[in-house]
């Protein structure tokens, strides 16, 4: 469940609790409403029936009033005296039996009663039943207490109700989906920032650290986050720059002293008279001093391969490269009985940094020529597919593990410790192999397993700048 | 032969100095780019050594000077690795060679002699030992017997150790020679041997009198000079 979502739902939900009560609140007033009116009509009806039998007879005599109608509605009336012997009563109750409840107060009551016969104005249901509004009110008639009771017909109340029902509900149904379709389309405006913010974070790499998220133009929470992020993003890639310079000042000052040492074990190698153990020591202390040497070198190539985001394009045939590449590693693969197999066209030109490119096929060879097996193999080929160039590198060896495969081209990284330290400035090879890669805009991956084949592929546009 | 060696580090300057010196050239040092034009000015060097990175005058300001009056001394530059900015541009000045730092006395060694021996019209390009003579010119090699064809890998290996004759040479410091500083040597130097021995079944030097094995080290061609 993402965030659009969630907040369609908490604003739906809310919306839908919100409109249910006040639906509820409108559904109950509504419905008590006409039955307060009826009971009113009803006391009013009942005050002028008691004064109109007060004038026109005696309560105690026999007079009837005949009729009793109000705006053409008919009622049922009884009235009663003090010790409830009937008196008056109307045509209705004649022909209608409702029941006489005394201790209701105030208020009406309800009665539902079947009626056989078929009476005009009396809106009787299928089987003839009917609803009755009915109150029982004290009134003084003739100066002595009676009570009345009055009724009247409910009509097609019930149907109103019904009515008044499905309405509401019709109207709670619309506007809860009204309130989905709106938080919806509202969620996914507040959340688009975040998703561009998302986006954008995850092509920020190392990289490309001089991107930056735009800022939008309220001054929201988001603004500050962004402005938040692109703040980081400032300390990351200064620190990452320094860091870096501080390799490249590091390696160019380390370069004096490292000539230096050379020079003196240079010499010291050549001096006869010195003691053979003394003699010993300086050959191998001067081993110490190459492989100083080859490293400061690396560094420094590195440290400019990544300051200097600078190439010396031209153009160039890759297969005069390489095969001159693999004519000066081919006595070396004699004499260490690897066998080669080389896939290349006769004609692959490319434009890029020929001397760069020259480093990064070196690098690659040495590595599948120093993690080979004995009687070991290397493939190589390449392809040129839709301006693309692609390379791919075979060989066998004890292979690399999943876990370490990505780390390859780290700087120092080894995965076998002990047989790298017999070459020099190791773990920086393929370190450069993916920044040579990186300035030419292409693709460098590596896959291998424990005891399986160990595979680089390359891709390079083959028209750098194109 | 006269040799200015113009370098900041006075350490350098003094090991270069004697090692340059007991190859009996006449050696001459300044640490910044003023003494080094002050020097050139005042007398003539058949070879300049001249490091990049210099206080006052830096080596390429020196460097154009000195061709800019008409001085036109061999210069070797001495660079910083991965200045591929400065190798193009100290060449395009007039330099006639250029040699990254860290790098071997066999090497530098090498380079100046290779440059000395262009620059003299008059002295022959041949170098020699016992019956081997190699002309660094037209890259043909001659025998009592005739003439051999080497690989460019193995002329390449017998002309770094003539040119370093009586010099102990370093397998590690002919892989760099021989591959360049591309290559990694540490693995190069291990394939060096093959590389020797190749080469001296083709010269007959069979049982490595000429080029003779130094355990733990390297090569060297020894010969009294005559």
């Amino acid at each position: 469940l993402n965030i659009r979502h969630k907040i369609t739902l908490w604003v739906a939900g809310a919306g839908f609790l919100t409109s249910l009560v006040l639906s509820l609140v409108v559904f109950l007033e509504m419905r008590e409403q006409p039955f307060r009116i009826l009971d009113s009509d009803l006391a009013y009806a009942a005050a002028s029936l008691a004064e109109r039998i007060g004038k026109e007879q005696r309560p105690s005599g026999e007079g009837r009033v005949n009729a009793l109608s109000f705006e053409g509605k008919e009622y049922w009336a009884k009235v009663y005296s003090q010790d409830l012997r009937p008196g008056w009563q109307s045509d209705l109750s004649h022909v209608v039996d409702l029941p006489l409840y005394r201790n209701m107060g105030d208020d009406g009551y309800t009665v539902r009663v079947y009626v056989s016969r078929q009476i005009a104005h009396l809106h009787q249901g299928k089987r003839g039943e009917v609803h009755f509004r009915v109150r029982v009110i004290e009134a003084q008639i003739g100066g002595a207490p009676h009570l009345i009771q009055i009724a009247r017909p409910m009509e097609e109340l019930q149907e109103e109700i019904a009515d008044l029902q499905s309405v509401l509900g019709m109207g709670l149904g619309a506007s809860t989906v009204l309130l989905v379709i709106v938080s919806y389309v509202f969620a996914g405006r507040i959340v688009k920032p975040v998703a561009d913010i998302n986006r954008l974070t995850k092509e920020i790499n190392e990289n490309t650290l001089g991107k930056r998220i735009p800022l939008g133009a309220s001054h929201d929470e988001l603004y500050e986050l962004s402005d938040s992020l692109n703040r980081m993003f400032d300390r990351l890639q200064y620190s990452f720059a320094k860091q870096k310079q501080l390799l490249a000042n590091a390696s160019h000052e380390l370069k004096s002293p490292v000539a230096m040492l050379r020079l003196f074990f240079d010499e010291a190698a050549q001096r006869k008279d010195l003691p053979q153990v003394f003699q010993h020591q300086v050959i191998s202390q001067g081993e110490h001093v190459l492989r100083m040497d080859r490293l400061v070198k690396n560094l420094l190539e590195l440290s400019v391969l990544e300051l200097k985001d600078s190439l010396t394009p031209e153009e160039f045939s890759l297969t005069d490269l390489v095969q001159s590449v693999l004519e000066d590693f081919s006595l070396i693969l004699t004499e260490a009985k690897i066998r080669l197999d080389v896939d290349l066209p006769g004609n692959l030109n490319m434009i890029g940094d020929k001397d760069k490119i020259r480093r990064m096929l070196i690098n690659i060879l040495d590595n599948a020529i120093k993690y080979n097996a004995e009687n070991g193999e290397i493939k190589f080929q390449a392809i040129e597919r839709d301006g693309f160039i692609h390379l791919s590198l075979n060989n066998t060896g004890p292979g690399i593990p999943k876990d370490d495969l990505e780390k390859v081209f780290e700087q120092f990284y080894r995965v076998e410790k002990s047989r790298s330290l017999r070459y020099g400035g190791a773990g920086l090879g393929l370190a450069i192999v993916r920044e040579i890669v990186r300035l030419h805009h292409g693709k460098v991956s590596i896959d291998s397993a424990p005891g399986a084949w160990t595979r680089i592929d390359v891709t390079l546009p083959r028209h750098l700048g194109a | 032969v006269r040799i200015l060696l113009v370098d900041d580090e006075a350490d350098i300057r003094e090991q270069l100095g004697r090692v340059l010196a007991e190859q009996r050239y006449n050696v001459d040092t300044a640490g910044d780019g003023e003494k080094a034009l002050d020097r050139i000015f005042d007398q003539p060097y058949d070879l300049i050594v001249l490091d990049i990175m210099l206080p006052k005058r830096d080596g390429l300001t020196v460097l154009k000077e000195i061709r800019l009056s008409g001085i036109r001394t061999p210069v070797l530059m001495l660079t910083a690795r991965g200045k591929i900015d400065d190798k193009i541009r100290g060449l395009d000045q007039g330099a006639d060679d250029y040699l990254a730092k860290p790098f071997s006395v066999a090497e530098l060694l090498a380079r100046v002699r290779a440059l000395l021996r262009r620059a003299s019209e008059n002295a022959a390009p041949i170098l020699k030992a016992g019956d081997i003579e190699l002309n660094t010119i037209s890259r043909e090699v001659r025998s009592s017997a005739g003439s051999i064809q080497l690989t460019p890998k193995e002329f390449s290996i017998l002309e770094f150790l003539l040119y370093n004759k009586n010099r102990a040479v370093s397998r590690f410091s002919l892989a760099e020679h021989v591959w360049g500083e591309d290559f990694d040597p540490f693995t190069m130097s291990n394939y060096i041997d093959v590389h020797v021995k190749n080469l001296r079944c083709k010269i007959g030097d069979f049982d490595g009198t000429l080029i003779r094995t130094i355990r733990g080290i390297g090569y060297i061609i020894q010969e009294e000079d005559r």
